[in-house]
């Protein structure tokens, strides 16, 4: 794969796993008003 | 929620059309779809359930109504009931396909490729441009054919029409380097010698032909192994359901949602130890790249189009977007209906969408291409894709399977994941129809779910023995119905209800505070996007057929225009207009109430 491949594949899988990251952390230990899902 | 969004679109359909629409290409217009379009619906969605919720309507008629006073406006709401109860209809079939064909896999009834004389030496020789004998019995074209096409660029009637079937035209064929015409020859012959068989297993497992492989015609002869797994699937659905949202389908996903994800990341992990088994050049490396290199241009027609401004792309990304995370269709509103008034939607909304994006694009992404790219190649894989929605699943992945080591096993966790994503996904679809029977009519649930079960149950006969029925109601409600909806509520919350007041609902109770660029893309880049795609569907799919006459043979829906056709379409109809009336009669006797 180029690094062009490369640098794409990881900005996105960085930005999805990290919002997933952020969002469940946020539900478990955020103290947000967000109903257990 | 999640157990909502996650489906079988994240692991079958994302694959099938990222690799049929160019791999890189499409990834580009996806994630712009994902931002400007996917994650602002989807909030709005979001709040807009939790206001009929907390003001007594669990479903979009009910909420249209209360946005938008006019007499009509719950009329439009009736698709959030329509859409997903048609889904239901033919998505719980797909979803007893899958766990049958995992009960196939674990007793071996799946066919052999080498039991066909073929083996894994045989495909690392074709890779290496030697077509072996083997490999051309049975087809159309002989080594003579073989031999002038790719040693002098001739290509014979026969290799013409064998191409033909992967989509390649004359004009193109002639046009193909001495490098193409091998890797396009190899295709074919993957897809005629080693695929082909497995979808023929497919059709035979649905009735589609007979044993020996002949088309049975207008009404499929279903096995009674295939009956009887959609009957237990049916039988299940609304035992789950008839106990409830937390006491039956809120157990499902927490049960379902961590062993999807363990066995998908079980199979991600074994398809990236597979190394190079056939060739130095194949590997789930290549079928990464194919997927992530950015591809800015497409080819259509001969020509290099900039892919932002193809539409076809375009169509194929925003229509996976919303099958995927299940936009447009009701489902997600009578979810957030069972809200309290000040809980976040803004984060429950990005949370479902970031679960949804983690399995389609990290996990989805990672098995079935990689997989078939390891095998096949690239240019196999992406012939694979473009055959059809199941092809890369069902078609592709067992060959995989027979190929390494615990195959059998691991081919069986495909399709029991397969199934677990189905399933939860067949609950939220159920869910709009049995709320507004409780809420409209004041139905206990257990009577609710009985009266789905009975609309359910004889609509799905449909799909299992009309030909063709299944892709009508799939082409109408999975593919035409989710962004006609969205257009409408994006049009109802953010120009007639009024952008700041929806906007407030979404932050009202919300930690997380979206940023202000998402209600500017609600409110104009959203349904411009949205009006595009639906122009150009429209045009695609039914002016140009119209005015090429071609509607007469292949019908709007690609399906011809046969009797089952027919049958299916008036079905909808009278099913869209029972719905109209089931409305009608709910809102005329809540006014009744109201007034005594």
């Amino acid at each position: 794969m180029s690094a062009s491949g490369w640098v794409f594949m990881v900005l996105v899988w960085t930005f999805v796993i990290g919002l997933f990251v952020y969002c469940f952390y946020r539900i478990l230990f955020g103290g947000s008003n967000q109903l257990s899902e | 929620m999640a157990g909502n969004a996650i489906g079988i679109g994240n692991f079958l359909r994302f694959p099938g059309q990222a690799a049929a629409n160019g791999g890189g290409a499409f990834m580009i217009p996806y994630f712009i779809a994902l931002i400007f379009l996917a994650i602002p619906l989807m909030w709005l969605e979001w709040a807009q359930g939790r206001y009929g919720g907390v003001r007594g309507h669990g479903t979009t008629p009910g909420m249209f109504h209360l946005m938008w006073r006019s007499r009509f406006s719950k009329y439009l709401g009736v698709l959030g009931l329509f859409l997903p109860t048609v889904i239901l209809i033919y998505y719980s079939y797909l979803a007893s396909w899958t766990i049958g064909y995992s009960i196939y896999t674990v007793f071996n009834q799946l066919p052999k490729v080498q039991e066909a004389g073929i083996t894994k030496e045989d495909l690392a020789a074709l890779a290496r441009g030697e077509i072996r004998d083997k490999l051309l019995e049975g087809l159309p074209i002989t080594r003579a054919d073989v031999d002038a096409f790719l040693t002098q660029g001739v290509a014979t009637p026969p290799m013409v029409e064998f191409l033909k079937a992967i989509n390649l035209s004359e004009e193109k064929i002639a046009q193909l380097t001495p490098e193409e015409r091998l890797e396009n020859l190899e295709a074919a012959i993957v897809k005629e010698k080693i695929v082909k068989p497995f979808d023929n297993a497919r059709k035979a497992y649905i009735g589609a032909v007979t044993p020996d492989g002949k088309p049975v015609g207008d009404i499929f002869q279903v096995p009674m192994f295939t009956y009887l797994v959609f009957l237990g699937v049916f039988a299940f659905s609304l035992f789950v359901l008839a106990r409830g949202v937390s006491g039956g389908i809120e157990v499902l996903a927490k049960v379902g949602m961590p062993l999807l994800f363990v066995l998908a990341i079980i199979l991600v992990i074994r398809v990236f130890t597979l190394g190079h088994p056939i060739s130095e050049t194949m590997g789930p490396l290549n079928g990464l790249a194919f997927l992530w290199e950015p591809q800015w241009t497409i080819e259509r027609n001969g020509r290099e189009v900039f892919v932002l401004l193809d539409p076809q792309v375009w169509l194929a990304a925003a229509g996976q977007i919303f099958f995927s995370l299940s936009l447009g269709m009701g489902a997600i509103q009578c979810y957030a209906s069972y809200l309290r008034e000040k809980d976040d939607v803004a984060l429950t909304g990005l949370s479902t969408t970031s679960a949804n994006e983690f399995a389609e694009v990290v996990l989805g992404g990672s098995v079935a291409i990689p997989a078939a790219a390891t095998f096949f190649g690239i240019t196999a894989t992406q012939v694979i894709a473009s055959q059809g929605t199941f092809y890369l699943g069902f078609a592709s992945m067992p060959p995989v399977f027979e190929f390494i080591p615990l195959g059998q096993v691991l081919g069986a966790l495909w399709f029991f994941l397969l199934f677990i994503a189905a399933i939860t996904s067949v609950m939220a679809l159920a869910q709009p129809i049995i709320a507004f029977l409780e809420d409209e009519f004041g139905l206990p649930r257990g009577r609710a779910v009985a009266i789905l079960g009975a609309l359910w149950f004889p609509s799905t006969h449909l799909c299992i023995f009309l030909n063709g029925a299944l892709d009508v109601m799939d082409f109408w409600a999975g593919t035409f119905g989710p962004p006609l909806f969205a257009l409408i509520e994006i049009i109802l919350m953010m120009w007639i209800f009024g952008a700041d007041r929806i906007w407030a609902e979404v932050l009202r109770g919300a930690q997380l505070r979206p940023w202000r660029f998402f209600y500017y893309s609600a409110k104009y880049i959203a349904p411009l996007i949205l009006a595009f795609v639906l122009g150009f569907w429209v045009w695609l799919n039914i002016i140009t057929p119209i005015l090429n006459g071609s509607i007469l043979q292949q019908g709007v829906e690609g399906q011809g225009t046969g009797w089952t056709v027919w049958v299916t379409r008036v079905f909808l109809l009278a099913l869209f207009i029972g719905m109209c009336v089931m409305v009608r009669v709910a809102f005329k006797r809540r006014q009744e109430e109201a007034t005594v």
